[in-house]
């Protein structure tokens, strides 16, 4: 390690420091501060004098990095500005929250820069550490501590197995890089039913992470117990960097007896998810089931010819994320000292009450649900294409299945939205940092379903 | 044309609805009726733009998602030309009906929305515009019907939606294949309807394409066996949007068939001409034996759209001139006639508080003017010579029996039942014994501007169809030629 990797690093310098010195600042800063820091970070990124010749170890510094790490550190900053309110209302200390929101924002970057399998284990705990806590925020909450348990023991299950299944690859073919790896254990590795058990258990330990059927029996209470910022940036960021980090560093469908497994998770995570989430009538289990279901089209860009993947997958990623952080923050601007509308019930006659926000909520469904001319529309319209181009017909067609059957659960809460107004008194009036993330998550939104090229062109720039 | 000054009129009544539906929003559901005034007298100017002898009238074409090849392309022919027509008519029509009954600027807005997306249907010459557009179309109203329609609102709302999108995402995976075929083709990888209709589709392949496509557009339709969603959507929803799902989105199913399916796969086309000609044929006697049972006037008018809907698709499968010709011109017929018919079902409902058959009778005696006109669509809709269904059932009949004359034979007791059901109609609701209130008020001068233009048009397009079947000459010669090129016909 030399001076000259610095410009490389410092993204991800600038974003631990910044975790730990948030520590040190007033209450009333510290939220703000991490909002900053994710913009600086972003700065570092683009900005054109710090150029990186030489390449750091372990994580890359290309394009797809670069425009990752942008991703998550807006959500981060994103997840700052909605906590706000929560954290007021529920009297949590700021301070503790926006170091851990930061230093999960790390682990993310880490993860989907990932070259090595060190780096990506390492970026992989350091994210999961944070949620940990993150998760169980809310101490007074019972449901909190207990989302915080259940994310944390099939944590511990998911990182075993993750260890466990890097040491199978490093037997196998003596190597950590991340491609080469892959590209080992396809050709010439001497062992190579040992490193496809491991590349197995990487990914079933991924599949955790990323809420794949049937490894997804944690998402539901996390996210209806965490608080609604954590569970948008759990929703957004963090699974989105566990896909980034498959998407750029393991083209694991390059190895043939992978491929069924992949097919397999993506088509039970879209059969489970969907039927799971029809029932629901809590807005964030809801939610988590539809993740369920996304997570679940996002295989499919794996499987998919790995420059097409790359696009459609990620540009995917950016539509579900602006969708996902939408949905929470609007949760949680609706929160008051008392909780969260959860509940169908709670929305009812929302558009007399506040009709932006129903407004806002309802393209953010419909745009997950798929309807034109959103971005989520665009999102699967892409996705879809380059799995078809693969040959993945079969697996199309249950996603155009599923995303038929969902229309049904996404304008459920729509409709009570719409229904003549039940409860009088309006909601609390939306604040600047959150009026902020909105516009941005509707700007994208609507942006990304009717004029896509500058998302596209953005994507294109991530392929190696 | 100046080449400098020329307005992108096409993309300007395209777009113009949204901006509408903002403003509606934003300020006052007045906005509605500026913009559909300003659309119609866009829609009104642009036929003295083009000659109407070469192919397009006018075509608009913009860059848009290059990285898939997918332009915002828009072309008008004589064809499109009447469906925009037809569109703006009755969404002025809806527009009017609804103003005094709901008051929610949201209403408007989401009518507009819709209306946008029918216009880029009828005008997109891109696959995945139209698939955008095709959408937009169908959200707006489901939600209208969701959230103001009568008690059974929801379910109503979920099984038209269900239906349809069933039927939009086999398309979207039909234009899928389509595009990735004619990519691997040619290299170029492009959504433009004018660069995928050169795709040579393997023929096992076409098939199913074709089946695909026909399904996404029959249900819309609808004919017989995928009308499942009909009865309740036409029933439980508010009479603008009845009279627009009956208007003008049937209609777009008809026309992304002719548009799209025929020669998309003209080769494909001859295969299923008969099982197209059985089910207009079933949906016709289907259709007039369920209008005849009916005691809810709105459902006996649904289901006597259902009939006439199937002589359309019968003329479709004949497949000659006449026959296509009869078929387009009725698209517009039928729309105006049965537009008319909801109308005045809403105003008979909310004069006498009842849709029920036994409910109402000796309309004429109390509220003659109402009467009248409603003796006149039924009249137009039974096919009287002089009105305008009549021409376009004519042709149809002409052009089946030049092709298959035991086609004609059906579509003849259709006729019959047509006349069965509209005459029981007239019987039971204008003549009569007088039942209900002892007085009932006459159609105010508002209600008679709704219908008077409507009534010209039934006249008119009765009378004197000329220089509208001249404006479908070309269309229809066009896609003939390029079926009989492409082996679609014998």
């Amino acid at each position: 390690m030399t001076w000259d990797m610095l410009p490389a690093l410092l993204p991800l310098l600038a974003l631990f420091v910044g975790s730990v010195t948030v520590l040190f600042l007033p209450a009333r800063r510290a939220l703000p501060f991490g909002a900053w820091c994710g913009l600086l970070v972003i700065g570092l990124i683009w900005w054109p004098g710090i150029s990186s010749e030489v390449p750091a170890p372990l994580v890359s510094s290309g394009g797809f990095a670069k425009v990752c790490t942008t991703l998550w550190a807006l959500i981060g900053a994103a997840t700052c500005l909605l906590a706000n309110r929560c954290c007021l209302n529920r009297r949590l200390e700021r301070r503790e929250f926006a170091a851990l929101i930061l230093f999960a924002v790390f682990g993310m970057a880490i993860l989907s820069a990932s070259t090595s399998l060190v780096s990506l284990f390492l970026g992989l705990e350091a994210m999961t550490l944070a949620f940990y806590v993150l998760i169980a925020f809310n101490r007074e909450n019972p449901t909190g501590a207990e989302a915080g348990l259940k994310y944390l023991l099939p944590g511990f299950l998911a990182s075993a197995l993750l260890s466990f299944g890097i040491a199978l690859v490093y037997a196998a073919t003596g190597s950590f890089d991340l491609p080469e790896a892959v590209f080992l254990s396809a050709a010439v590795a001497p062992m190579s039913s040992v490193a496809l058990l491991g590349w197995a258990l990487i990914l079933s330990a991924v599949a955790f992470k990323a809420s794949l059927a049937p490894f997804h029996l944690w998402t539901p209470d996390v996210y209806q117990g965490a608080p609604s910022p954590v569970a948008g940036l759990l929703a957004s960021g963090s699974k989105g960097a566990v896909i980034a980090a498959l998407l750029g560093g393991m083209p694991l469908a390059l190895l043939v007896p992978m491929r069924p497994l992949l097919a397999g998770l993506a088509a039970l995570s879209m059969i489970i998810g969907t039927f799971a989430a029809l029932p629901q009538t809590n807005v964030k289990r809801m939610l988590a089931y539809s993740s369920v279901v996304h997570m679940g089209y996002l295989v499919l860009a794996l499987l998919a010819d790995q420059q097409a993947g790359i696009q459609a997958g990620m540009f995917y990623v950016i539509t579900y994320a602006a969708a996902t952080v939408a949905a929470f923050g609007l949760l949680a601007s609706m929160s008051d000292s008392g909780g969260e509308p959860e509940n169908y019930a709670a929305l009812d006659g929302l558009a007399h009450r506040s009709p932006w926000r129903a407004g806002l909520f309802t393209c953010v469904l419909l745009s997950l649900a798929g309807f034109p001319p959103l971005a989520g529309f665009m999102g699967k319209f892409v996705l879809f294409g380059a799995a078809l181009e693969s040959g993945y017909l079969w697996l199309v067609i249950l996603a155009l299945l599923s995303s038929l059957v969902s229309c049904y659960y996404y304008l459920r809460p729509i409709i009570r939205m719409f229904n003549v107004a039940s409860k009088e008194g309006g909601g609390a009036p939306v604040n600047g940092g959150e009026r902020l993330v909105f516009a941005l998550c509707a700007a994208v939104i609507l942006i990304a379903g009717t004029y896509p090229a500058p998302f596209f062109r953005l994507v294109a720039n991530m392929v190696p | 044309m100046n080449g400098l000054l020329q307005i992108p009129a096409l993309s300007v009544l395209l777009l113009l609805p949204l901006v509408g539906a903002l403003g509606c929003l934003a300020w006052d559901r007045r906005a509605a009726i500026f913009t559909i005034l300003l659309e119609v007298g866009i829609a009104l100017t642009l036929p003295s733009e083009g000659g109407a002898v070469s192919s397009w009238i006018r075509y608009e074409d913009w860059q848009w998602i290059e990285r898939f090849g997918a332009r915002f392309s828009l072309g008008l022919d004589g064809f499109s030309l009447l469906m925009v027509w037809l569109t703006l008519v009755l969404m002025a029509v809806a527009i009017g009906i609804s103003w005094f009954r709901y008051q929610q600027a949201g209403f408007y807005s989401l009518l507009l929305i819709s209306c946008s997306g029918v216009l880029g249907v009828f005008l997109a010459q891109d696959l995945l515009l139209f698939y955008l557009c095709w959408e937009i179309m169908l959200l707006p109203l489901v939600l209208c019907i969701a959230l103001w329609g009568g008690t059974k609102r929801i379910q109503a709302a979920f099984k038209l939606l269900l239906f349809t999108l069933a039927g939009s995402l086999l398309m979207l995976l039909a234009f899928l294949i389509l595009f990735l075929l004619h990519g691997r083709q040619t290299g170029d990888y492009s959504f433009a309807l004018q660069a995928v209709m050169s795709t040579a589709v393997p023929p096992d392949l076409a098939g199913w394409l074709f089946a695909c496509l026909g399904l996404a557009f029959l249900v819309k339709v609808p004919v017989v066996p995928l009308h499942g969603w009909l009865p309740d959507a036409y029933e439980e929803a508010p009479t603008a949007v009845t009279l627009l799902l009956s208007g003008v989105l049937a209609k777009a199913g008809v026309f992304g068939l002719v548009r799209l399916a025929l020669p998309l796969f003209p080769a494909t086309w001859p295969d299923y001409t008969s099982l197209m000609a059985v089910l207009g044929l079933v949906s016709i006697v289907y259709g007039g034996w369920m209008a005849y049972t009916q005691t809810d006037l709105k459902r006996l008018v649904a289901y006597a759209s259902v009939a006439h809907l199937g002589f359309i698709v019968l003329g479709l499968a004949a497949g000659n001139a006449m026959a296509m010709q009869g078929s387009l011109l009725q698209l517009f017929n039928h729309g105006i006639t049965t537009a008319a018919l909801f109308v005045l079902v809403a105003f008979v409902e909310r004069r006498t508080g009842s849709r029920k058959l036994g409910d109402l009778g000796g309309l004429w005696a109390r509220a003659p003017q109402l009467g009248a006109l409603i003796l006149f669509f039924s009249l137009a809709a039974l096919g009287l010579p002089g009105l305008n269904i009549f021409t376009g059932e004519i042709l149809i009949l002409l052009g089946a029996f030049a092709s298959r004359p035991w086609w004609a034979v059906v579509g003849m007791v259709g006729v019959l039942l047509a006349a069965c059901y509209m005459l029981r109609l007239v019987q039971e609701v204008v003549w009569g014994e007088p039942r209900g209130s002892e007085t009932i008020a006459d159609l105010h001068r508002g209600e008679v501007a709704l219908l008077a233009p409507m009534a010209g048009l039934v006249l008119w397009f009765g009378l004197y169809p000329l220089p509208f079947l001249h404006l479908l000459h070309n269309p229809v010669e066009n896609m003939l030629v390029h079926l009989v090129m492409k082996g679609g016909l014998p």
